[in-house]
């Protein structure tokens, strides 16, 4: 069931009508939302549901036990289960594969032939970014930032919230879960607030990031490299509104329900660096690994190798993270790699005057535009050919499919997402038309965007990008 | 609560006014169009009155010269292939014309990843769409997407992603053809393969049941005649067309192929992968008219 789609509105309207017809029980909306969660994901992933609930009581009983246990030793042990089950669960659906083909190529590679055989596993859906949902609450828990969660359904609805399983925002337990021990009576500017945010999301999902899906799909075989170098650039902006799409109307539909969640974005590309980037991209996951990873692994508090190292290994797991496939690991250490190269040089302070800050945020976008290349490749090989063309066969014809008036929608559409994300980022909410002050003024804006989106967007282009991490 | 109510009704209200005058735009845009593909589809739809129809995809409008094959048969003929598009969209379109007249020959170029082959088939649904008034083409789009019947609701919806090509086409129309229909290109490629690569494929049974539509349907009101035109390279006919070899022969239709013939192999004749120079259409329309010709004395 994509978020986007005539299922989901009528899914999200019955949701919505029976979780406010109990709006004083609380027992009514976490049953209702318990419901509602298990439909959800057993409409995208029957099979895998199962596998959900036993991780659920199993993380469950294990808080139980750490707030049960007195003794240090015995909390840690238990805590350390949870968290080799949650990695267990991911290496086993996600890497085993992975790992099995590449050690057997590594011992081809120096001579040690061994045949060996993959595993048909299938990988349940959501599972990068509810397993670390259930590692987030039990080293809360054992780190006594929150008490274990007494009732299994709030637990089960936080791990499972249905707006965000399939593609995050992975907020951590302390500032979510909380949310699912309250009775949530109907908040109209919340409301309203959401309903917004979801009209933006499928605006950047529907309008830009699946109308540019139409063109990324070229076959880079047959395109010179400056046709490979624009590709790239709609790949970027298509990823971002892909994903920043999904991350906007989750947080819309978890808004709707009273729930708020972490924005996952803010304006990335107009970072000024890789280090500022991060703080503005997939902002749920980043916290997520400077809280379980950097922080853990000594962070900034320690000699400047060692904390270059910790940024290295931090950005490597991040790649990783993303897919079983080395290109997503050479994607991470790109980030790594520049954020340490940033470090040393200070290229990360803040510039001198506006031609400095202009110059950083495209030098910033570029290597990102070049590490998505790595992002989107099936191979390391397929990514080193396609920059050497752009580098060695950039002079070859411009080739971008499609007729004069589809260019015409691509400027269209992206001028207005630049347009809304500058104002955003750099004026005050004057300029801003669906937060404009002035009804008359909103309501354009929103009409404006349905007739957009109606007229525009794609309709049938299937599930977001990051689903399949 | 009460407040949302009330405002989301004034502003359903308003976003229903929007949908319907911007959907009455654009079908008026639809129907004057005076250029390009929107005037090229409506064209086909409602204003065609020869006695040969050609149908297909863009190996369809580049292949076949109209002149030539009136001049052999005698018989008027027009050119109604539309890039990217399969025997979802011909099946529509001679469903419409048929409520207007029925042409004597119906050819249906069969193009493999158009009218055989498993891919997303909402993407041939976008020229039906703007028919959806009409109950032949609404069945269609129920039956590809089940969906499509509520989205189809909203006017504005029936006309999405046309509209900047509507306001080219009728503001700044460009003419497609000068000669019924066809297309022609120049040049030649660059890249002629030495032999055709089959390849893996599946097969849709959705596209397979229109073919099959199309032939119960209309093979006793027009004589019709499935054709594969040349492919670049092949040596022999790639095996993806030996299903539409069975519908034919099951119901005894005419299937030319020239998927191996003369044409595929000779380089001059090609503009690119997939579609033949206006020398090599020139060629290929005389091979093929001369047998429509044949066909029409065996009769």
């Amino acid at each position: 069931m994509i978020v986007n789609s005539i299922t989901f509105l009528i899914f999200f309207s019955i949701v919505f009508i029976l979780y406010y017809a109990g709006q004083k029980v609380l027992k009514w909306q976490q049953y209702i939302l318990l419901f509602a969660n298990s439909v959800f994901y057993a409409w995208a992933d029957w099979k895998m549901l199962s596998l959900l609930i036993i991780s659920i009581i199993v993380f469950y009983i294990l808080g139980l036990l750490i707030e049960q246990y007195n003794s240090k030793n015995l909390k840690n042990s238990i805590c350390a289960i949870g968290v080799i089950a949650g990695v267990g669960l991911l290496i086993y659906f996600k890497y085993l594969n992975f790992f099995i083909s590449s050690f057997t190529t590594l011992l081809s590679k120096i001579g040690l032939e061994c045949n060996h055989n993959t595993l048909k596993v299938v990988m349940p859906l959501g599972i990068s970014f509810f397993t670390f949902k259930l590692i987030s609450y039990i080293v809360d828990v054992r780190k006594n930032e929150m008490p274990a969660c007494k009732n299994i359904v709030t637990l089960a609805n936080y791990i499972s919230f249905f707006p965000t399983i399939l593609s995050g925002p992975i907020d951590k337990s302390t500032k979510l879960l909380p949310q699912f021990e309250q009775i949530h009576s109907f908040n109209y500017s919340m409301a309203v607030d959401g309903c917004r945010q979801i009209l933006w999301g499928m605006f950047k999902k529907m309008v830009i990031a699946d109308g540019l899906a139409l063109y990324t799909k070229t076959n880079p075989e047959i395109v010179a490299g400056s046709t490979l170098f624009i590709l790239s650039i709609y790949y970027s902006i298509q990823l971002y509104c892909d994903f920043s799409g999904y991350s906007d109307m989750a947080i819309g539909v978890s808004k709707l329900l009273g729930y708020n969640i972490t924005p996952n974005f803010r304006y990335p590309y107009f970072a000024q660096s890789i280090s500022e980037f991060w703080k503005r991209w997939h902002i749920s996951l980043l916290n997520w690994f400077r809280y379980y990873i950097y922080i853990p692994l000594g962070g900034s508090r320690c000699s400047k190798t060692r904390c270059y190292m910790n940024i290295f290994i931090t950005f490597l797991i991040s790649g990783l993270w993303h897919g079983a496939n080395w290109t997503f690991i050479f994607w991470g250490w790109i980030h790594g790699m520049f954020q340490v190269i940033e470090k040393i040089t200070g290229l990360n302070s803040t510039p001198k005057n506006k031609w400095e800050k202009f110059f950083r945020i495209s030098l910033t976008f570029l290597i990102i535009n070049f590490a998505w290349i790595a992002f989107r490749m099936p191979t390391i090989a397929d990514t080193f050919a396609i920059y050497s063309k752009i580098f060695n066969n950039f002079n070859g014809p411009l080739f971008l499919p499609g007729d004069k008036t589809t260019i015409v929608f691509i400027i269209f559409a992206l001028l207005l997402l630049l347009f809304k994300e500058v104002t955003d980022e750099y004026f005050t909410d004057s300029f801003k038309i669906m937060n404009s002050n002035y009804t008359v003024v909103r309501w354009i804006g929103y009409v404006s965007m349905i007739v957009i989106i109606m007229l525009l967007g794609v309709f049938d282009a299937g599930q977001f990008i990051y689903v399949s991490f | 609560m009460k407040k949302i109510i009330i405002k989301l009704t004034i502003f359903s209200i308003i976003i229903f006014i929007s949908d319907y005058t911007i959907g009455k735009i654009c079908h008026f845009l639809y129907k004057n169009a005076k250029g390009g593909y929107t005037e090229r589809n409506y064209s086909i739809m409602h204003r065609t009155t020869e006695d040969i129809l050609i149908l297909g995809s863009s190996r369809a409008t580049h292949h076949y010269v109209p002149s030539i094959i009136t001049d052999s048969t005698g018989l008027s003929c027009r050119n109604c292939g539309i890039d990217g598009m399969g025997i979802i969209l011909e099946y529509g379109q001679l469903q419409v014309i048929s409520e207007r007249y029925i042409p004597s020959i119906t050819v249906i170029d069969i193009n493999a990843p158009f009218c055989i082959e498993t891919n997303d088939n909402t993407k041939y649904l976008s020229y039906l769409k703007m028919e959806s008034h009409n109950n032949l083409i609404s069945e269609i789009l129920r039956d590809i997407d089940k969906a499509e019947r509520y989205k189809c609701i909203s006017q504005m919806y029936i006309y999405n992603s046309q509209i900047l090509k509507l306001l080219a086409d009728y503001y700044a129309p460009s003419i497609l053809s000068n000669d019924n229909g066809y297309i022609s290109i120049k040049g030649v490629t660059n890249n002629f393969p030495t032999k055709f690569n089959d390849y893996d494929f599946s097969v849709d049974s959705i596209k397979l049941k229109y073919i099959e539509k199309t032939i119960t349907e209309f093979k006793n009101k027009t004589k019709l005649i499935f054709v594969i035109s040349p492919v670049i390279a092949a040596t022999q006919t790639p095996s993806v067309y030996k299903p539409l070899y069975l519908l034919c022969e099951k119901y005894n239709v005419t299937l030319l192929d020239y998927s191996a013939s003369y044409f595929s192999l000779k380089k001059e004749y090609w503009k690119d992968s997939a579609h033949l120079n206006n020398e090599g259409a020139t060629a290929f329309t005389k091979q093929f008219a001369s047998d429509l010709k044949k066909l029409q004395k065996d009769k």
